[in-house]
């Protein structure tokens, strides 16, 4: 997922977009920082560098540097064309202005169209994790197929299944990994979810979910998206004994918020959330940071 | 007949992509669900140090897939990694099972540059008429490779190497960087080579069970027919002095340096041997001498195209034109290629000299003596005749 971009020439800001801020890291002296690499590298070439769970991808090219910020496990190889595109669209449109003295003047704004379509072309991978008949199909189809009923019985999901989901999240487009939870779908968690930016872990709200959610699902994502944000899903609140999600939460130690996937009328809210976590406007927890997860990683 | 081909790769955002396919109309078995499906099936329970290619096929309500997989290394890299055959319901998968892995193998080493794209048709017609061999066509087949004919030189020198060492050597001498694994997966299966893990060395050592090459024989069937007088005396002499001046020097070659005579032309030989209508002819030939004019009614193809590809066989020292005095012009086979499956016999003396000499692990050494003695033709027979009690 590209967060931002920032263009400079001679310590000069020409343009910059952030569509999801950064609030953990002075995002000023970070940039003053990379810039710094970037300049000493040479034209077209492509360097990158990682702080906390943000990676910095960058080029040099007429003596402009070009920065996008990712999340930090978004596959490299896509990043590196994400910038290949956003440079040469720059250059297309400006290299004159840039190669003259008329840069100091020009307005770079224009830009922001294309730079918003590169982010659009690189999908924000979510992954539905949880055991198995936890509810992760049926909020997979609430939010990509409205028009049809939930399921009625439970169908467990072989290895995985994978869905866009276009709607409300400009200029991301999401695309949704929805895990096999039965247990032996488990080991192969790693062969699909690298590269992801968001998790959602649902529970079904009950004592032994919570626990096997920590013993078994916490590994298993924290050995490959241990930078990725997650949040928890307090499923099937409308059964009796449902731990409530404040239960859940406090439990799981991530950020828990109520929901019954099998009730259309939950959709909008499902895909609140889900907005929530991609541009953290809702609270969230690093993956890598759940309370915990190193303690049931030895008993493992 | 198959509805199509087609190659997948996973991608970390997008999950199973079609790169390519053929023929372009083809969406039966693409769908995603499908697709992520086939992943699934093809890598449960596959780890990183576990990964080994496959073939798998699945029935499905409308259509049936022969599917081949190219390891864990190929799919977690997002090169291309699944090759799909879409097969109609009447279709047995288990047809392909020995074309698919040839077909995918092409696609996994043209993968760089995307070379593989615009070979895909043509490998695709390659499936169908793979099905269609016999089985000396397709052992001929590896020959026609020439990278595992560069396997097959290495070890049929040193019995035994690392998969390692056979990687950089192959991109030494092929120019192609290569997965062993994908490249050996059909040798072992053909009962060619053993592969092995031995304490110490980092990589799988690969091991020679039966040597395979091209070699031409002097075809008895031609000579006892010529011999018998089933053709003019003009064509007969001559015939024999040729074929004799020319085996003189074949055998010649074979006893001065057999690695390099049989590899000098295994190349040549095979594409005769894969070519449609040389082979036909070839087996034509094989029973016997024929007269050329006979030739276009038995194959049922044009004059001049059987012309072309008998000139091609002469070129090869395949085949020999000779007119008797009434102008009639006779074909026969100066020699008869042949395709040898040998038991490396020679190595076990060179392998016993290297572990002297220390030129390889000891261990390594011992384990190929131990694979030699198993795969020894009388234990091997012993091991056949055993399992079909
Ligand atoms: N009561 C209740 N049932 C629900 C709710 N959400 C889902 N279900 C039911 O729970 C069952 C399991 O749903 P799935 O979505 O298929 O489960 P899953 O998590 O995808 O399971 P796996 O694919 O095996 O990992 C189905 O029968 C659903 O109808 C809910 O909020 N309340
Ligand atoms: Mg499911």
């Amino acid at each position: 997922m590209i967060r931002e971009i920032h263009v400079f020439k001679d310590g000069q800001t020409l343009f910059k977009d952030i569509v999801v801020p950064n609030n953990e890291l002075d995002t000023d002296g970070v940039m003053m920082l990379v810039s710094t690499s970037t300049k000493k590298l040479q034209e077209w070439t492509i360097d990158s560098m990682e702080i906390e769970r943000f990676r910095y991808v960058y080029m040099n090219s007429n003596d402009t540097q070009f920065i996008l910020t990712m999340d930090r496990q978004s596959s490299l190889q896509k990043v590196e064309e994400a910038l290949m595109r956003t440079v040469s669209k720059f250059m297309t449109a400006f290299e004159r202005d840039i190669l003259s003295d008329r840069w100091t003047s020009t307005d770079f704004s224009p830009y922001g169209v294309a730079f918003r379509d590169v982010v659009t072309r690189m999908p924000v991978k979510v992954c539905l994790a949880g055991h198995g008949g936890t509810g992760k199909t049926t909020l997979l189809e609430l939010a990509t197929m409205p028009d049809q009923a939930p399921p009625s019985e439970y169908v467990p999901t072989f290895f995985a299944d994978k869905a866009f989901l276009e709607g409300d999240f400009a200029p991301y487009v999401c695309s949704i990994f929805d895990l096999g939870g039965q247990d032996r779908f488990v080991q192969e968690w790693n062969k699909i979810i690298r590269a992801g930016s968001v998790v959602v872990i649902l529970s079904d709200s009950t004592e032994e979910n919570i626990e096997w959610t920590k013993r078994v699902a916490f590994p298993a994502l924290k050995a490959d998206l241990p930078y990725a944000r997650a949040i928890a899903i307090a499923n099937k609140q409308d059964l009796p004994d449902a731990l409530t999600p404040e239960e859940v939460s406090m439990k799981l130690d991530v950020p828990a918020y109520g929901m019954q996937a099998n009730n259309p009328e939950f959709r909008g809210r499902w895909l609140q959330l889900l907005k929530g976590l991609v541009f953290e406007t809702i609270d969230f927890r690093i993956v890598g940071e759940i309370a915990g997860v190193q303690d049931y990683d030895k008993l493992w | 007949m198959p509805e199509g081909l087609a190659v997948l790769k996973w991608d970390n955002e997008l999950g199973p992509v079609v790169t390519t396919k053929t023929p372009k109309k083809l969406n039966r078995g693409l769908d995603p669900t499908t697709a992520m499906r086939v992943y699934g099936i093809a890598t449960m329970g596959e780890t990183e140090e576990s990964q080994r290619p496959g073939f798998t096929s699945l029935v499905l309500d409308e259509f049936k897939l022969a599917v081949y997989y190219g390891g864990l290394n190929n799919h977690l890299k997002g090169h291309p990694s699944m090759v799909f055959l879409v097969l109609e319901l009447e279709e047995d998968p288990d047809v392909y099972k020995d074309a698919l892995p040839e077909i995918a193998t092409q696609v996994f080493l043209h993968a760089e540059d995307d070379e593989y794209i615009d070979m895909l048709p043509r490998l695709y017609k390659q499936i169908v008429r793979y099905t269609q061999m016999t089985p000396e066509q397709r052992q001929v087949s590896i020959l026609n490779d020439p990278i595992r004919r560069g396997i097959l030189r290495i070890l049929m020198r040193n019995g035994t190497v690392e998969s390692s060492e056979l990687e950089q050597t192959i991109f030494e001498e092929v120019g192609k960087e290569i997965d062993a694994d994908i490249v050996l997966r059909p040798l072992v299966k053909a009962g060619i080579i053993a592969t092995g893990w031995v304490e110490g060395l980092s990589s799988e050592v690969i091991y020679l069970t039966r040597a395979l090459f091209l070699l031409r024989n002097v075809s008895i069937d031609t000579v006892r027919a010529v011999r018998s007088g089933e053709i003019p005396g003009e064509v007969a002499g001559p015939f024999l002095d040729e074929t004799k001046e020319f085996h003189k020097g074949y055998s010649a070659g074979l006893r001065a340096d057999l690695h390099e005579t049989v590899w000098r032309e295994a190349e040549e030989l095979a594409q005769h041997l894969l070519d449609v209508d040389s082979y036909e002819i070839l087996q034509i030939l094989r029973e016997g001498p024929r007269v050329t004019s006979e030739l276009p009614k038995m194959l049922d193809l044009p004059e001049a195209k059987v012309k072309k590809k008998i000139r091609e066989l002469e070129k090869a020292d395949i085949a020999v034109r000779l007119k008797d005095d009434s102008g009639n012009e006779h074909v026969l086979l100066k020699s008869n290629p042949k395709v040898a499956t040998v038991y490396p016999e020679w190595l076990i003396q060179s392998t016993v000299e290297s572990y002297n000499e220390e030129d390889i692990p000891s261990r390594q050494a011992i384990h190929y003596l131990e694979v030699l003695k198993h795969s020894h033709p009388t234990v091997a027979a012993a091991f056949e005749v055993g399992a079909s009690d």
